[in-house]
């Protein structure tokens, strides 16, 4: 007989991950492991360790680095889950994305992302009132046509975390992309355009960037209705 | 350039407008030289697809020469002659290179619109609402045509831009009809509505094996038109049971296969037509489905139906009982144009069809919204119209 075993089992320590990151979590530091181990070799067994942890941290819903540096997504500004499959091999979308500096072509609400070093690199969003909000960001995180995460510096303007994850589609039907992102307010409280920037930022917005990325990397443009021909009613 | 443009329910104007531009990489500017009124525009013209908005430009048959072209499209210059297929298509996605190109992931800008009203969008389409792209459409002097490079055809010189232009939908709209019916041999299939798109499905029925066609409708001409064109049994639902009647000349089975291409604005009699426009006026219903309800009826058991005609939202007292005991099969949605463009461009020049069979009127494009009212109302023995620029 097989007993029930919840699913996040309690513990000690305090709940400091959101639900959904705590899923993601879970499911990628599964994944990980498990790709890990079987590759057997060094960097194979990083990403072994790497993703033993996040398995803890989904199932315990406690993240020692978040604790550290005084994040608590369990109540995070905003956080956000998408999926995509797009139809071009992992390798042309992974070498795309990461030539950071492409992101804005996709990622509306970026008006800039310029590459600093191998790692790092400065990111500029733009607000509903205009105002800029920078931060740098560094990649934490990075396996070729396989993932790649990047974080903002401490003491930026915003804290703002992500993930993208490549692989390939069942069927033929390109490479399933998962994105996972995190903005959240730094510690020390947020000026006025950072949360103008926040409550800016939705799952349908994220949702439309990723139909973007789809579109640049499918077809090679996004299409656009912006600027063609229309009557106009006297005086409209 | 003069535009034909909507501007509310039964309001359409002529307008001048400015031309329009390339503005993807893969656009082409055609100049219109032919374009037709489709069932489906009597749909927006009668309110009844929601997200249309002042001034929009419509059309989504037509037929013209580029004048110009974006800096990624390859195999087409200004010059070429080509027919446009309604249905916007990259050419390059999942749905696109399975040839679904009415599903097109890529070519609607307001996705996310027709996500929420359908799950996931359909592809793009040249002035069918914002719901569906919102894109500028060809009753005008000029068009933009996005994805330029993949699916436009290009026209030999002997196809007349009458013939060519019922390439742009309402041919290859029959013809999935009538392969969506899967015909066997000595099949017997149904055809609700003998408007264009039904008189071509009648066509493409024995076209691709039926032994029997019956046309089904309440407009004389077009009964006619039905008998001559496409060589089928008529049914005018206005002198007899239609049903009675079909399982009469079938021997008591039901026909094989039935086509609705009459779509959401079916006429209606009795309590059903009273039914249906309570509902309508409620907002309870959007869709009036009375061909398709007697279609899902009539079937024989096993067979299948063919939704030819277009629906925008719900639809109410829809034998779904019938269908699932009866074991049918329902097949539909909007043409994947392109896939059969080049087929039925082979039967027209071989001279085995001539769609353009069903024009019957011709206006000059300042003329469109008499033409309009001309086609809403079958006036005149009205079948298919097109507008000259
Ligand atoms: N699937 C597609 O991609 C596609 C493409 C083009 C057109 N369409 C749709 O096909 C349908 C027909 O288009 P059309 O251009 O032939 O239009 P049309 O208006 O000329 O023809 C419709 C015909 O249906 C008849 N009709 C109405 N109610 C009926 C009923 N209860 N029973 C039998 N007949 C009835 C009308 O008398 C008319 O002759 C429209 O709904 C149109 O939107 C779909
Ligand atoms: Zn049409
Ligand atoms: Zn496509």
């Amino acid at each position: 007989m097989t007993r029930y075993e919840p699913r996040y089992p309690k513990t000690g320590k305090d709940v400091n991950v959101g639900p959904s990151e705590r899923l993601l979590s879970v499911l990628l530091g599964g994944y990980m492991a498990a790709r890990g181990v079987r590759k057997g070799r060094l960097g194979g067994l990083a990403t072994a360790l790497a993703g033993g942890y996040l398995v803890y941290r989904g199932s315990t819903g406690h993240c020692n680095l978040y604790e550290k540096i005084g994040v608590s997504t369990a109540r995070r500004a905003i956080e956000i889950d998408e999926s995509v499959i797009i139809n071009r091999p992992v390798h042309e979308l992974y070498s795309y994305w990461r030539d950071l500096g492409n992101i804005p072509e996709f990622m509306r609400h970026i008006e800039e992302v310029r590459v600093i070093d191998d790692k790092r690199s400065h990111w500029v969003a733009s607000t509903p009132g205009g105002i800029k909000v920078e931060w740098d960001a560094e990649i934490t995180g990075e396996r070729e046509n396989e993932y790649i995460a990047w974080k903002s510096l401490p003491f930026s303007d915003i804290e703002s975390e992500g993930m993208v994850e490549f692989s390939t589609a069942p069927g033929h039907r390109g490479t399933e992309l998962r994105v996972h992102m995190i903005y959240n307010l730094p510690g020390n409280g947020a000026a006025a355009p950072v949360q103008r920037l926040l409550a800016a930022i939705s799952f349908r917005q994220i949702r439309e960037e990723l139909r973007r990325f789809k579109q640049i990397m499918e077809t090679g443009e996004v299409p656009t209705t912006e600027g063609q021909a229309r009557g106009r009613a006297i005086g409209e | 350039m003069k535009a034909l443009c909507w501007y509310g329910k039964r309001d359409l104007r002529v307008m001048e407008v400015p031309e329009p531009e390339i503005l993807g990489p893969r656009d082409a500017i055609v100049q219109v030289s032919l374009s037709a009124v489709c069932g489906s525009d009597l749909h927006l013209y009668n309110g009844h697809v929601p997200s249309m908005e002042r001034g929009d430009i419509l059309g989504h048959e037509f037929v013209g020469t580029v004048v110009d072209v974006g800096a990624g499209v390859e195999g087409f210059r200004p010059g070429d002659r080509v027919a446009v297929p309604f249905t916007i298509s990259c050419g390059r996605c999942f749905f696109c290179e399975r040839e679904m190109w009415s599903l097109c992931d890529n070519s609607n800008p307001n996705a996310y619109a027709a996500e929420a009203l359908y799950g996931y969008s359909p592809a793009g389409i040249y002035g069918y609402s914002h719901l569906f792209g919102g894109y500028a459409g060809g009753q005008a002097e000029y068009v933009r045509v996005p994805f330029a490079d993949s699916g436009l055809l290009k026209l030999p010189e002997g196809v007349s831009d009458e013939k060519a232009v019922l390439l742009c939908d309402v041919f290859p709209t029959g013809y999935m009809a009538a392969e969506n019916c899967s015909i066997q041999e000595g099949d017997t299939v149904a055809v609700w509505g003998a408007g264009p798109v039904g008189l071509l499905a009648m066509k493409s029925a024995f076209l691709l094996g039926a032994e029997r066609v019956i046309a089904i409708d309440r407009f004389h001409e077009r009964l006619g038109l039905a008998s001559r064109f496409a060589d089928a049994v008529t049914l005018n639902y206005e002198d007899v049971d239609v049903d009675e009647a079909l399982r009469d000349i079938t021997g008591g089975m039901g026909p094989d296969a039935c086509i609705d291409a009459v779509g959401m604005e079916a006429h209606g009699k009795g309590h059903g037509r009273v039914y249906d426009a309570v509902k309508n006026k409620l907002r309870a219903e959007t869709d009036r489905p009375t061909a398709l309800r007697q279609a899902i009826l009539a079937c024989r058991k096993g067979g299948t139906v063919s939704i030819a005609g277009a629906y925008a939202g719900y639809i109410d007292k829809v034998p779904v009982g019938a269908a699932f005991n009866k074991g049918i099969t329902i097949k539909g949605g909007q043409t994947h144009v392109q896939k059969y463009m080049p087929r039925l461009l082979d039967l027209v020049e071989d001279g085995k069809a001539d769609p353009s069979d069903v024009i019957t009127h011709s206006f000059g494009l300042e003329e469109g919204p008499v033409a309009y009212e001309v086609f809403k109302h079958k006036e005149d023995g009205c079948v298919k119209v097109v507008l000259r620029p």
